[in-house]
């Protein structure tokens, strides 16, 4: 399972399919309180994206990856995202 | 490998194949237009259709070859040789990435730094002091970006980006790479996570991508997670083509906007200013008012690495600006731009000018889904927005690629699936416009063309046509009228439109058809089947006769056969002539071989061929080319002398090398004459001995012929010295190992000082066989025919017995006799008086085979042996009989080596 989910804490891994958005989605409702951890996400389909970024639940641990620095910043309320 | 691969490979290598024997023609006869026009065309081809997949570098290169043919065609760059050599390297890189689409192996990583080099060797021909843009994509672009070094963006294009972010011009210019820049809205349809598309994925990996945004509306607690609400901005360096190319599936969601990045920069020439003043460096401030680049580079460098990120007063603008600064190509453009400010009108023109360049990119894309309907209306000339601007704009240059669309529209070999995205793309560019059809562009072409030559070449075309209906049929006059009429009023239009039509129907008219080879050799081995099939009939006519008793019954299964076995024979050359090619198709690779060869090793060498017309079997003709290569090698490397060499000798200093391929009954044979130093039969015997190949008895014995022969023993090499053209001691071995494989002989023949000469004998085609078969022991055996010499019958006295050895004289000539009863493992047979001898003929010389019975000869398909059989060396092959029984072929030396 790409996406763990624990008492507080949804634990995501490696690529999360558009599967995942739903119960994410489900999962995050259901307590405004819910957080996520992306420390081992590398990538996810656009559904999944668009939760994270439309909900901007609390991040426990930030993406080690990469490639998801722009997820950090865009969840972070930065409006656009630079690659450097 | 995709069908449309395959036959793209196909056709651009017959494309490359065909513009390479131009060029070696244009290099040893001068350049000649319509050669030059030829390459161009091929490369043409090359290009479009390449576009049609994911192979980026090729499509460039092969766009870099095609405009630096442009230019020769134009007569802007002469022709030079080491332009032929350049174009030729292209064509052989071409031909490489080809190999390796094939066998998929294809590494674009690996491509990229090679077309980049490639192109920008090509163009550097093309402009010796023009900047290298390899990323450049086309004609049209090209000038444009040369000549709109001191455009501006649009007001449309300054708001969307600023729109985008603030300074995201700065920025977008700090980090800009290649000549052009897009800015992209890409907003998926609320549906499209349903047909699998994952918009923000596919948005991170666009080409050259430097910045991006995600709009995402909040989302309540009963949204639909599979309706896509995401929108997507972003800016980055690509040219449209990849853009477009990146996006493809995605037509209709997005907008794009392609700017070029010189107009960047002009845009930013006031806030770079600003910006500097606000940093108000002494040392930078100095270094730009002296327009020092190196002092520039070297301040904003230390400003940028010493700034303090935290530091409020070090904004984003500013950093962007002392990063632009600090990588600089060159510092005009903060001064051009002043004196472009001065002159007010020439800016607005400029402005409009832009603006008509990214506004054709926007339509191009955003719409190209919507827009098939109506752009034909628009490029009727209904658009007043285009005619003004093709009446206004077009440069000479651009005239003149307008007018060679046109011609590569109306020419024989125009592929409309092809060539179309690239003329209509190009065309696009210059006129501003996108097009649905063909009969659009030459309109929009004609439109644009005011010129009278093309107006005469169009009506010459409208007059020859009008000719060619009346001539067709009387009610089709009214149109030729209306349409003459058309011409006197000289609207282009609607001739451009009748001209467009009667080429589309000549392009349907299929002369060529591709088959894949796998479906000939089926039909191949359902008439081999066939004819097995025929061959029973006499055999029911037999048994009719014999059991059922009735030769009116037999005469007529007789007559039928004959009917059938006419039908089967010509049914069966038919099929045969299909799978012949001439050999042209293995031969027109040569003289390039020939010459690189040649030059590589500073000699000079001449090759001539003839015969190249004689037709073989296509896979003949395929394991032909190996050996081939290796006797051309050989006669370039260790035949022919140095041109010094060669005039010390008193021959003429050019080297000539001859193939010649002539038909001989059945077979064919193929002669490679060199005029070189000869192979000499003393050294060769030496060197074998030398090597172990002959025992010192045979050094004594061998005469100058066989000598010769040794060549082609296995691990026999004679050059001293390993070249890596030749002389690795396989040569000849693997060349006489493939022609025998190919059913063929090598035969050779020197004379030391005047050349050398190979001679193959290869049979013409490989499929059916005609043997002649006989009985032993109450049981068939077929022999090939070829080997056949003659078939005797003599009384038992007449074999006399020389040392045990049975033997027979015929007209004076001793023949040994070989009994197949014992080499097959028969009992003997009773004495006879009378014995049937096969005479057959074996390198080793002529062979009598004792055999109980001659039959007919027949016609077979050979199978080889298989499964336990494939062990039994002296039977070379299977065949079917008619009656079904099985004929097993007789491996004549096989047999020989064991009996005798």
């Amino acid at each position: 399972m790409p996406i763990a989910f624990k008492k507080k804490v949804a634990v995501m891994t490696g690529h999360c399919e558009i599967e995942e958005a739903e119960s994410l989605f489900a999962w995050l409702n259901e307590e405004v309180s819910r957080q996520v951890n992306l420390k081992a996400l590398v990538s996810a389909h656009t559904a999944v994206y668009q939760v994270l970024l439309a909900k901007k639940p609390k991040v426990s641990v930030w993406p080690e990856s990469e490639k998801l620095i722009w997820l950090t910043k865009m969840m972070n309320n930065k409006s656009n995202v630079w690659c450097e | 490998m995709s069908e449309l691969l395959d036959v793209f490979i196909g056709e651009s290598r017959e494309n490359l194949e065909s513009a390479s024997q131009e060029l070696l023609a244009i290099q040893s006869s001068g350049p000649a237009s319509e050669r030059v026009d030829k390459i161009f065309r091929d490369l043409h081809t090359i290009k479009g259709s390449s576009d049609l997949f994911d192979i980026k570098p090729l499509t460039r290169l092969a766009h870099a070859a095609e405009d630096l043919l442009d230019s020769v065609r134009a007569n802007e760059v002469a022709f030079s040789d080491d332009i032929g050599d350049l174009l030729l390297e292209a064509l052989d890189q071409i031909s490489i990435w080809f190999d390796e689409l094939e066998v998929g192996s294809q590494d674009l990583e690996q491509w990229q730094p090679i077309s980049v080099n490639l192109g920008a060797q090509l163009r550097h021909f093309i402009d010796p002091n023009g900047l290298d843009s390899p990323g450049n994509e086309n004609n049209a672009a090209h000038n444009d970006l040369t000549s709109s070094d001191d455009k501006a963006l649009t007001d449309e294009q300054r708001d969307m980006l600023a729109a985008f972010s603030d300074n995201a011009d700065l920025k977008l210019l700090s980090q800009v790479e290649g000549p052009f820049c897009y800015h992209i809205k890409y907003t998926p349809d609320e549906g499209c996570f349903f047909r699998g598309e994952d918009p923000i994925n596919v948005a991170l990996a666009l080409p050259g991508l430097k910045a991006f945004n995600i709009d995402m509306p909040e989302l309540n607690h009963d949204a639909d997670i599979y309706n896509c609400v995401t929108n997507i901005e972003a800016l980055g360096c690509a040219d449209a083509d990849a853009i477009k190319q990146h996006m493809a599936y995605y037509e209709g969601q997005y907008s794009l906007t392609v700017f070029t990045s010189h107009a960047l920069r002009a845009s930013c020439v006031d806030k770079i200013k600003d910006n500097v003043a606000l940093i108000a460096d002494q040392t930078l401030s100095d270094a730009l008012k002296e327009n020092d680049l190196e002092q520039v580079h070297a301040s904003a460098g230390l400003l940028l690495a010493s700034q303090d990120v935290s530091d409020a007063s070090f904004d984003d603008a500013k950093r962007a600006v002392l990063k632009c600064l600090s990588t600089a190509g060159e510092l005009d453009f903060l001064n051009r731009d002043a004196q472009a400010n001065e002159s007010g009108s020439e800016d607005t023109h400029i402005d409009k000018d832009s603006t008509a360049f990214s506004a054709e990119s926007t339509s191009t894309d955003s719409t190209a889904g919507k827009l098939g309907d109506d752009s034909p209306q628009e490029a009727g000339g209904n658009s007043p927005h285009a005619s003004v601007l093709c009446g206004k704009t077009l440069a000479p240059h651009e005239k003149a690629i307008l007018t060679q669309q046109l011609t590569l529209l109306n020419s024989d070999s125009y592929k409309s699936e092809f060539m179309f995205p690239s003329i209509a793309g190009l065309v696009g560019n210059i006129l501003g416009e996108n097009f649905s059809d063909e009969d659009a562009v030459a309109v929009a072409i004609c439109n644009a063309l005011d010129d009278e030559t093309i107006k005469e070449q169009a009506d010459e075309v409208q007059k020859q046509q009008s000719a060619e209906e009346t001539s067709v049929e009387a009610s089709q006059t009214e149109h030729t009228a209306e349409s003459a009429e058309a011409v006197s009023d000289t609207k282009p239009l609607s001739s451009a439109e009748d001209n467009a039509q009667p080429v589309k129907t000549e392009r349907q008219a299929v002369k060529m058809l591709k088959v894949d080879q796998a479906k000939i050799d089926y039909l191949m081995d359902i008439v081999g089947e066939l004819t097995v099939a025929k061959n029973s009939l006499p055999y029911l006519a037999k048994q009719a006769e014999e059991e059922g008793g009735s030769r009116k019954l037999s005469k007529q299964i007789k007559a039928h056969f004959s009917i059938v076995n006419r039908l089967t024979e010509s049914l069966q050359s038919a099929v045969l002539q299909i799978r012949m090619v001439p050999v042209s198709h293995v031969f027109q690779r040569y003289p390039r071989l020939v010459r690189d060869l040649a030059r590589k090793l500073d000699k000079k060498i001449e090759l001539c061929m003839q015969g190249e017309d004689t037709e073989f079997d296509k896979n003949l003709i395929e394991s032909l080319s190996e050996p081939l290569i290796h006797l051309l090698r050989n006669s370039i490397d260790h035949g022919i002398e140095s041109p010094s060499e060669r005039i010390a000798a008193g021959k003429s200093e050019m080297g000539r090398i001859d193939l010649i391929a002539t038909p001989l009954d059945d077979s064919v044979i193929i002669e490679i004459r060199d005029d070189g130093k000869g192979i000499d039969p003393q050294k060769i015997k030496l060197l074998a001995f030398q090597k172990g190949v002959i025992s010192e008895a045979q050094l004594e014995s061998l005469d100058d012929n066989e000598a010769l022969q040794l060549i082609f023993a296995a691990g026999f090499s004679t050059s001293e010295q390993v070249s890596d053209l030749s002389g690795r001691g396989v040569g000849m071995d693997a060349v006489k190992t493939m022609v025998s494989q190919a059913g063929g002989t090598i035969e050779m023949h020197s004379e030391v000082g005047v050349g050398t000469t190979f001679k193959l004998l290869l049979p013409q085609t490989m499929s059916v066989n005609r043997v002649m078969m006989f009985e032993v022991n109450d049981q068939m055996f077929g022999v090939g025919m070829d080997a056949v010499v003659e078939t005797v019958k003599v009384p038992t006295s007449d074999i006399q017995r020389i040392r045990n050895e049975q033997v027979l004289v015929i007209r004076e000539k001793l023949i040994p006799l070989c009994n197949l009863r014992d080499a097959l493992g028969f009992e003997d047979a009773e004495e006879k008086e009378e014995h049937s001898i096969l005479v057959v003929a074996t390198p080793q010389g002529e062979f009598g085979l004792i055999i109980d019975k001659f039959h007919e000869g027949i016609d077979v398909i050979q199978k080889p042996l298989e499964g336990v059989l494939a062990g039994y060396a002296h039977f070379s092959g299977t065949a079917l009989l008619g009656d079904g029984r099985v004929l097993l072929i007789i491996n004549v030396q096989e047999v020989l080596a064991q009996c005798l």
